[in-house]
């Protein structure tokens, strides 16, 4: 009796391609773009996308800034003829993951442990703060392997500074010295110098950190389930078929048409509401300023919304049964939701990846999120992502009707 | 819209071909209804009544021949399909709204609006003899009264023409009764009804006409009694059953007197003219063919018996 019940299982599942798929070729495709996404997270992989502008323009800084765009970790955008504020534009469009300035008005590279202002600043958007500690690291291994003279003419002149001469009172000076530095090291408290020391992390304007990352959270995990709920209403256009309703309706004077709009109506008034509650809480429990921005919002999420129920109404109406329409489903929204930055900030991803997130919706709703609560930018800023929106659910609805209709025919 | 009698036929199809790759599911086939009756269409699984409800339906090109409902092709023609209603086999409403919830949304979907959606209600309500239920969920209610409302259902703009496809699969008898008197009330109302089923006994007690349809030929049409008496006259169908399947001498003895067997090898039956003295002796040289005759009698011919005649005939 076992042995039948497992034959039986086998057989349906064997029978059935869809949720074939779902069981044995989609965790290898997920496992693999995981992987790629977290290999290249972990370190050796991940690239950087960095702008670097020197105003100094000195040997020091030239030899700094071409040890730099020598390690392979970091891409370099090409700033040619720009300036501070451009840096800045770059950063917050996210053209550029961090920018490197060396500045005019800061103290020299060798002179790290001096006063006045850090010689490079880091210009970073919260959202990726993790660029900071890395960039910094790289500028530390550059600092020490490509300029070691200016490190320890650094360091000799810290000694000078503190320790001036060295006679016999002086030595047991200095020791005595190290050895409170050694014991306060030991305490936990900051002493002497370090790479922080010449490097000022300047964050691009725009709401705090934390709310920020809140603010693209709750974007990135509402537009999702947005995907699932709206692919999950989607699948009664082919339940409905297959229980006869579909019969009933298109001999109705409205047609396969009025099926079709009827749902997408309901599943993007549906959409609305559940991107309504996520940021509604995001407001109330995280501070995400909703109400500062509640007009692009509404603009974002009704074609956000309307999108999702395009695409979903496309893919319920390709397929020929329920039950391939809703492994279908499945497999659409967590493919899309990994690559288009749902799960995983796009940032992790290695740039291949990245680029083909441009290929899915959830990357241009995180844009449009990201220009009105991270950047207060206008609607102009608006235009590109919901354009691009609003075409796909031209063409997916329009998708969407056509296939119902052949399969209404079959 | 129903009882609208004009020079118009209801239906009208003429010389229907539809072939699905090297399949002919449709051959020359022509068939009308009036308006106001019951026609039963009567074939095995793969006769081609499916193939013809679509095409009625227009849901369905033909390859050649015309169908038309009130005049109108409804294949292209909205207009003829909203004259029609659909009853498909399965219980096609939604299963997590109330009787009443589910006639709104259709009498909406059908184009009702207003007064007309509460009226057009009550009245289904009143046909499927469910207002005292009309606001339990579709799950709560029984075989047959889901049954009935998916019939109503159908009926609800009053179309010229209702299409059902097996309405009484899976129902009880009393069940069956009850949707046959509502059949018969909408038929009375001035509706055409076109039923596809297996059931030879619910044609016979439901149609005013009936059609068989095999291999995608429509093989005769009529009213049960004039089919009957086309085959077998004024006589009797003669029935053999035996315990096992006969053997070729008896089989001979068998096919000469005009009877033939039906799906189950072991039941032969046929047209009769010689009353019991000609079974007598039949069931005498059986016997000597070495076939033990478990039971042989006469009944009245029904259609299940002309089915038989049709099949052999065309084959």
């Amino acid at each position: 009796m076992t042995v039948a019940m497992f034959r039986a299982m086998w057989l349906n599942l064997l029978n059935d391609r869809g949720a074939l798929i779902m069981a044995f070729v989609m965790p290898v495709v997920f496992f693999l773009v995981m992987a790629e996404i977290f290999s290249s997270a972990s370190g050796s992989q991940m690239q950087m996308r960095v702008a670097f502008i020197d105003e100094v323009n000195d040997e020091l800084s030239v030899r700094l800034l071409d040890a730099l765009k020598a390690n392979d970790s970091i891409k370099v955008i090409n700033t040619q003829g720009l300036g501070r504020e451009q840096l800045t534009e770059l950063v917050i469009r996210g053209t550029a993951d961090v920018g490197l300035l060396v500045r005019a008005d800061g103290r020299r590279l060798d002179d790290a442990g001096g006063f006045g202002p850090s010689p490079l600043v880091l210009i970073n958007d919260p959202s990726r703060g993790v660029t900071v500690q890395m960039l910094s690291g790289q500028i530390q291994q550059a600092y020490f392997s490509a300029l070691p003279d200016v490190a320890l003419g650094s360091v000799a002149n810290v000694l000078e500074d503190q320790f001036i001469e060295f006679d016999d009172e002086q030595r047991s000076e200095l020791d005595e010295g190290l050895s409170e530095m050694g014991a306060a090291a030991a305490d936990g408290q900051q002493v002497g110098w370090s790479v922080g020391d010449i490097v000022e992390p300047q964050a691009v304007t725009g709401p705090p950190m934390a709310t920020n990352h809140v603010g693209y959270y709750a974007g990135a995990v509402a537009f999702m389930f947005l995907l699932f709920s709206s692919m999950s209403g989607a699948t009664s256009l082919t339940e409905e078929r297959e229980s006869g309703v579909l019969d009933r309706i298109l001999a109705a004077p409205g047609g396969m048409i009025v099926m079709v709009n009827g749902k997408f109506l309901f599943l993007a008034v549906q959409g609305c509401v559940q991107m309504l509650l996520i940021f509604l809480t995001a407001w109330l429990v995280y501070g995400v300023d909703l109400p500062g921005h509640w007009k692009l919002w509404s603009l974002i999420t009704l074609i956000a919304s309307m999108s999702a129920a395009g695409l979903a109404l496309l893919v319920a109406a390709v397929c020929r049964t329920p039950a391939q329409a809703r492994n279908m489903a499945n497999i659409t929204v967590i493919l899309l939701s990994i690559v288009g930055g749902s799960m995983v900030p796009r940032f992790f991803m290695p740039p291949w990846l990245r680029d083909l997130g441009w290929f899915t919706p959830n990357t241009w709703v995180l844009e449009a999120y990201s220009s009105v609560f991270w950047r207060n930018e206008g609607l102009e800023s608006l235009l590109l992502p919901c354009g691009l929106l609003i075409g796909l659910t031209g063409v997916s609805l329009f998708g969407a009707q056509w296939f119902a209709a052949y399969r209404a025919r079959l | 819209m129903s009882g609208v009698l004009t020079d118009i036929p209801v239906l009208k199809v003429t010389g229907a071909h539809r072939a699905f790759a090297a399949r002919q599911a449709l051959h020359d086939v022509s068939f009308g209804a009036s308006s106001g009756e019951i026609i039963a269409l009567l074939g095995p699984n793969g006769a081609g009544k499916t193939t013809l409800m679509r095409a009625i339906a227009g849901r369905l090109k033909l390859d050649a021949g015309t169908v038309s409902v009130a005049g109108l092709d409804p294949y292209i023609d909205s207009t003829a399909r909203a004259k029609l209603g659909i009853v498909p086999q399965a219980i096609a409403l939604y299963p997590a709204l109330t009787a009443r919830q589910n006639l709104d949304v259709f009498a909406r979907l059908a184009g009702l609006r207003g007064v007309a959606i509460t009226d057009a209600i009550n009245l289904a309500l009143d046909r499927a003899q469910l207002a005292g239920r009309a606001d339990d969920a579709l799950g709560s209610l029984s075989g047959g009264m889901q049954r009935r409302l998916n019939i109503v259902v159908g009926a609800l703009q009053s179309p010229l023409l209702l299409l059902l496809d097996e309405p009484t699969v899976g129902v009880d008898l009393d069940a069956r009764q009850t949707i046959h008197a509502l059949l018969h009330d909408l038929r009375n109302t001035g509706m055409s009804i076109l039923m596809s089923t297996h059931d030879f006994e619910q044609a016979t007690a439901v149609a005013d006409r009936v059609a068989f349809m095999a291999n995608g030929r429509l093989l005769a049409e009529g009213a049960v009694a004039s089919l009957v008496r086309q085959v077998f006259g004024d006589g009797k169908e003669g029935v053999v059953a035996f315990d096992a399947s006969v053997g070729q001498k008896a089989g001979r003895i068998l096919m000469d007197f005009g009877l033939r067997a039906t799906s189950d090898e072991r039941l032969w039956s046929g047209p009769v003219t010689g009353g019991y003295e000609a079974l007598d002796a039949l069931e005498k040289d059986l016997e000597e063919a070495g076939a033990h005759v478990a039971e042989i009698r006469l009944r009245d011919p029904g259609l299940d018996g002309v089915f038989m005649h049709l099949i052999e005939h065309t084959s």
